[in-house]
């Protein structure tokens, strides 16, 4: 008895779960303590019941199975499944010890609660299938190295990417040899084997071109495992269609390069061929409608001309425009007097809103007068939102308001507005105003006319001087459009340059004679004479010029030199043996070479070629109005003059080279026009002896080919006198005149002399 | 450890052969057809495996010391020292394993043929189930023909071969239940003992046993989510409308019977009626039980599929009192701890996947084995029964295998058994 009680006792002590069963009738002999804790049964329901109501996992079928039919096993450290008496499964691991009883043989089962290691065994293995889908989930090929290179692990994507079978790749190097292979080693490219097997504590990345055409990124980063580096994180990615597209937009970007660079040179050389013929046309319709003695005739030739206006602003604005888009256009910083800038700007529009009866008005707020800028772009901008203005206003006027904000002792900011009294625009159309290609609507482009280009060009300017503009606008009641520009301050010796170069002030209004036959003519120079507030008389012919200048005061006499009965010259001969000193300007169509020397003979002060130009009258005008004579002869180029009409002495004072607006017509690249320069010289070397020659042996076809061919050349790199001068040997060629050609070549040849002074490199 | 272009890779250590002792575990680079072992890796238990690797002739062989059980300091056995081991031995081993070649390829060939059968099966099954409404007698007529030629070559042997399909065979478009079922409800009835007569009844009945969810709609069928109550109901009435559909095509009582108590159970937890114990029907019970485990290892929501393994556990653990114990335990007896299907981790550390079971031996079933040496195309197919060194260790969920033994094993999405019928004179064995 003391034995069987020494037995219970080490039995109920024990911490694990002890059961004996009966080999024979597989049921619980004994149980202790922990067993039924640990079960939750009374140790009364624990003993008898068979063990395999208790014994559940799948395998305990097959061993009590044996057990029953005598094959008993012993079983150390397996894994079984308890029920519990509230159902609930208990994991264990158990022994069962074969053990001899009074009775038969005795089953001892021996089992340990393992609940906790298959708890966290599942949450372990949850955790890894959580970490292997989110490996296999990712749109990446990975690959971890270790960091000897073996391989810790790739995901499907991986071998996808390098096509390479999982089950065939037998060790680490196959794989790694495998991507190498499968990469396409060109001279110069990196090697895979440097990305594959970097060890950089950076991520190293390279771009592996394949065999079989595609290109795979790699990218390597450290596997850092508590602040170690343990191996190497692969990530590849199929960037094939990336870099095909990359490289087709690098190829399209290339290609549209070369083609803006060959849109910016054709847009230079077409700048000057469009607008030479376009002057031709515009001088020749004005001439021969004044000319044209049928009234039906006539009415055709000046809707010619008012077409070709139309087409020469327009040409004008797409040049520009194109050259702003491909970035050609070049802003210069010239000192300039704003006062003259806005005068000159504002007078040929005041006789176009008189025209339609509008007020044109300029309004100076205090504003520095000497500035330096671009003031052609400013007066294109002025001319464009002026004419718009006008264009949009039925009735009411312009003012223009120049404003200067900020005047510092360095620059000034200028702002410019232009108020008009027009149709308005609306709130949404201000938006996209200054954008391309938009007008206000289709309709007002049709009514108006236009490229819908000029607020854009103006715009564009604006910024390429680093200002802006605007507009403020309510429909119905007119628009205000503004621009300001930052503008430096001129310096003294600018300053003074500028005021020698300053015609008198057309501040007194002057009273004048026209004499001029034809009555268009009368009608348009008497219209804008007295639009600039000057008293007109006109006559008809010599003798009423004549007539008039002995009976009355004037201040200055227009003379037409061509008039039937007394001409021009006789008249002015007349005039001055009568002892009039009145300054007598000629009005002349010739363009011919001598004409002004002809004109001055006669005893005129100074001469303008037909068609006058509104501007070049003007500010001839003006040098008379401030009581001062006549410039002296040769200053044609600043009298606003065409030169392509002046005398032949006039080039050869002026600039031989125009080297700055050249630049600006070949975009701003003046690389090409030193190319063009170098070109010329070798063509003049040979075309000026050409020329000569020919017009020794009377060949004027040939010295007009020649001369032609030199003159575009000239012409291209900026050489204005040279290539007018051209264009005149060209001209009295085609008369026939070779004499007169050869005076003209000369000019040319001094002309060309003066120009290799400044531009040819001696060597 | 320096690694580059021209440097190899350490592999494992290598070890000269007079160090090789029992118990050290051994990776032979060989072609497995040039060793007499049943795996390239493998722990050196005996004195007489340690000779037969000698007699390989290896001037080195590579061991993994993490698997080795032996003390570096321990001294050499007897074995290892010893002069020529017996050569006609080895010999015959090797004429017997490339016997075994031969068997895994009559294996393959078998589980091919009976991947023909069942699709033929599966083929008639889907004809089945179409011409039930339309033409009953027709319907009736074809399930007792494919059930007759199931039973007639099933009797023919004491042994049955229950072989897993590929999911390429009886992938998820192939995959019939009521076939399933029947196969496993015939093979259950023959391992009780039931008469061929009998048996007809079960396979037919197996195939009937759903024709009541023909008037359920697919949105309960399908639905992935667990069911409302009102869904539950409605889905349980499938045994009752079962009964009206089975009358009409004049299905004998005992089918009906099938149909109507397929879902009673024995404690009587079950539906329509919740009848209990020897109240519900015998085949009734025995379909049941077979239904259970089928709707474990292939739910609607696959992702809810628990491994065959674990399905049985569960039916024996926690539902026992469900079932009939008599049919449970023949069940478990019939398909193993690890049914076909099953990941296992062998007693020699390897992993596989069991293929077939034969069900007189059905704690040692068929694997198919992973070595990385060769082929998964020509995958060692070891018969344990064949190997009393190797035993199934653990069953796995697939989840914790290592990425390339899963790819190696492709562990099957949908669980389908089918016997081998053409087998007539037993497993063959050594």
């Amino acid at each position: 008895m003391s034995t069987a009680a020494h037995a219970r006792a080490l039995l109920s002590g024990s911490g694990d779960i002890l059961l004996l069963v009966d080999a024979a009738t597989r049921l619980v002999l004994d149980a202790n303590a922990k067993a039924c804790e640990d079960l939750r049964y009374a140790p009364e329901a624990l003993i008898g019941r068979p063990i395999t109501d208790l014994e559940c996992a799948l395998q305990d079928a097959f061993y009590w199975d044996d057990v029953a039919s005598g094959r008993l096993v012993e079983l150390h450290d397996a894994e079984g499944l308890l029920a519990c008496g509230d159902g609930e499964m208990l994991p264990v691991v158990k022994s069962i010890t074969i053990d001899e009883g009074p009775t038969g043989r005795w089953l001892v089962l021996r089992a340990v609660d393992a609940r906790a290691s298959s708890a966290a065994a599942d949450e372990l293995e949850a955790s890894t299938s959580l970490l292997r889908s989110i490996f296999e989930s990712t749109a990446e090929g990975l690959l971890v190295l270790e960091i000897d290179g073996r391989i810790m692990n790739f995901n499907h994507r991986f071998a996808e990417l390098w096509q390479l079978d999982p089950l065939s790749m037998r060790d680490d190097r196959s794989v790694l040899r495998h991507m190498v292979r499968a990469c396409r080693l060109a001279r110069g490219e990196t090697s895979p084997w440097r990305v594959l097997l970097s060890r950089d504590e950076d991520e190293v990345e390279a771009q592996l071109a394949l065999r079989d055409g595609r290109t795979i990124r790699v990218r390597a980063r450290p596997l850092l495992m508590q602040d170690q580096v343990r191996g190497r994180v692969l990530t590849c990615s199929d960037v094939t269609e990336r870099i095909m597209y990359e490289r087709e937009l690098a190829a399209a970007r290339d290609a549209a390069a070369a083609s803006e660079r060959a849109k910016a040179s054709f847009l230079a050389m077409m700048s000057h061929e469009i607008r030479t013929p376009m002057a031709g046309i515009l001088g020749m319709t004005e001439i021969a409608a004044e000319q044209a003695t049928d009234g039906q005739q006539k009415r055709f030739i000046d809707m010619a001309h008012a077409s070709a206006e139309g087409l020469l602003v327009i040409i004008n604005d797409l040049l520009d425009f194109s050259k702003i888009e491909a970035g050609k256009f070049v802003i210069e910083s010239i000192p300039f007097d704003r006062e003259a800038l806005f005068d000159q700007t504002l007078q040929p529009l005041r006789w176009q809103a008189s025209e339609r009866g509008l007020r044109l008005d300029l309004v100076t707020g205090g504003c520095a007068r000497w500035l330096v800028g671009d003031p052609t772009r400013i007066r294109q901008i002025l001319i464009n939102l002026v004419g718009n203005a006008l264009k949009f206003t039925e009735r009411g006027g312009v003012t223009v308001r120049v404003d200067c904000l900020d005047q510092g002792p360095e620059g000034v900011r200028m702002r410019v507005a232009v108020q008009d009294s027009g149709i308005g625009i609306s709130p949404d159309r201000q938006k996209s105003i200054f954008e391309a290609f938009t007008q206000s609507d289709a309709q007002i482009g049709r009514r108006f006319g236009g490229t819908g280009l000029g607020l854009t060009i103006c715009a564009r300017l604006c910024e390429l001087m680093e200002g802006r503009i605007w507009v403020d606008s309510q429909p119905g009641s007119g628009s205000t459009f503004s621009f300001e520009l930052p503008l430096g301050r001129a310096g003294e010796q600018d300053v003074a340059t500028l005021e020698a170069q300053l015609p008198e002030r057309a501040d007194r209004h002057l009273r004048l004679l026209l004499a001029e036959d034809t009555e268009v003519n009368q009608l348009y120079l008497s219209h804008v004479l007295r639009s600039a507030g000057h008293q007109v008389e006109i006559v008809d012919n010599g003798r009423s010029a004549l007539e008039a200048v002995l009976s009355r005061d004037f201040d200055v006499v227009l003379m037409d030199v061509q008039m039937p009965g007394m001409d021009g010259f006789e008249a002015t001969e007349r005039i001055r043996e009568a002892g009039q000193t009145v300054p007598i300007v000629g009005l002349t169509a010739h363009a011919m070479e001598g004409i002004r020397e002809e004109c001055l003979s006669h005893g005129m002060t100074d001469y303008l070629s037909k068609p006058v130009r509104t501007t070049a009258l003007l500010s001839m005008l003006a040098r008379f109005a401030g009581g001062g004579g006549p410039r002296e002869a040769g200053g044609g180029a600043s009298s606003g003059e065409d030169r392509s009409s002046t005398g032949r002495d006039a080039p050869a004072l002026a600039d031989p080279i125009n080297r700055a607006e050249a630049i600006r017509n070949l975009g701003g690249d003046e690389g090409l026009w030193r190319e063009l320069l170098g070109m010329l010289w070798e063509q003049a070397d040979t075309d000026l002896p050409l020329i000569r020659e020919a017009l020794d042996q009377a060949d004027a076809q040939q010295a007009r080919d020649v001369a032609h061919r030199l003159k575009s050349s000239l012409a291209v790199v900026g050489a204005e006198p040279a290539a007018l001068a051209c264009a005149r040997v060209d001209d009295l060629a085609r008369l026939g005149d070779l004499a007169a050609a050869g005076l003209a070549y000369d000019a040319l040849v001094a002309c060309y002399e003066a120009l290799c002074a400044q531009e040819r490199d001696p060597n | 450890m320096p690694y580059g272009e021209d440097t190899g890779v350490s592999e494992g250590t290598y070890i000269t052969s007079d160090e090789l002792r029992v118990g050290h575990y051994i990776c032979l680079e060989l072609s497995w057809l040039d060793h007499p072992f049943s795996f390239n890796s493998f722990l050196i238990r005996t004195p007489e495996q340690l000779r037969e690797v000698l007699a390989l002739g290896l001037k080195k062989v590579r061991i993994d010391p993490a698997r080795s059980k032996v003390a570096s300091d321990e001294p050499a056995p007897d074995a290892a020292t010893q002069e020529a081991p017996a050569e006609p031995e080895v010999d015959a081993v090797m004429v017997e394993k490339r016997a075994r070649v031969e068997r895994n390829r009559e294996i393959r060939t078998r589980i091919n043929a009976c991947e023909r059968e069942f699709l033929q099966a599966a083929t008639i099954c889907r004809e089945l189930s179409k011409d039930l409404f339309s033409n009953p007698k027709k319907a009736v007529a074809s399930a007792n023909a494919l059930i007759k030629q199931v039973t007639d070559s099933l009797l023919m042997d004491r042994d049955v071969m229950v072989h897993l399909m590929n999911d390429k065979v009886a992938g998820e478009e192939v995959y019939y239940h009521s076939l399933n079922v029947a196969m496993l409800a015939v093979l259950l009835g023959k391992a009780l003992d039931l008469s061929q007569d009998v048996l007809n009844v079960v396979g037919v009945s197996a195939l009937f046993h759903d024709i009541g969810k023909a008037d359920v709609p697919d949105k309960i069928l399908l639905k992935k989510e667990a069911l409302t109550k009102a869904e539950d109901e409605f889905l349980r009435q499938h045994c009752v409308y079962g009964i009206e559909h089975g009358k009409r095509a004049g299905l004998s009582e005992p089918v009906l019977q099938v149909i109507g108590f397929h879902h009673e159970l024995m404690d009587g937890s079950g539906y329509p009626k919740g009848l209990k114990g020897e109240a519900i029907p015998r085949l009734a019970r025995l379909i049941g039980l077979v239904n259970a485990y089928d709707n474990l290892c292939n739910p609607v929501n696959q992702a809810a599929a628990i491994t065959p393994h674990e399905a049985l556990s569960l039916m024996y653990a926690k539902h026992r009192p469900r079932y009939d114990e008599q049919m449970l335990g023949k069940l478990i007896q019939m398909l193993g701890v690890y049914p076909p299907g099953t990941v296992v981790r062998l007693s020699n550390e390897s992993f596989g996947m069991v293929l077939s079971i034969n069900s007189a031996r059905p704690l040692r079933p068929v694997v198919m084995v992973y070595d990385e040496q060769v082929p998964k195309e020509e995958a060692i197919i070891v018969d344990l029964d064949t190997e009393p060194e190797v035993g199934v260790a653990k069953a796995l969920r697939p989840n914790q295998l290592p990425r390339q033994i899963f790819d190696y094993l492709s562990p099957r999405k949908r669980v389908t058994y089918y016997f081998d019928p053409n087998k007539s004179q037993g497993t063959p064995r050594p």
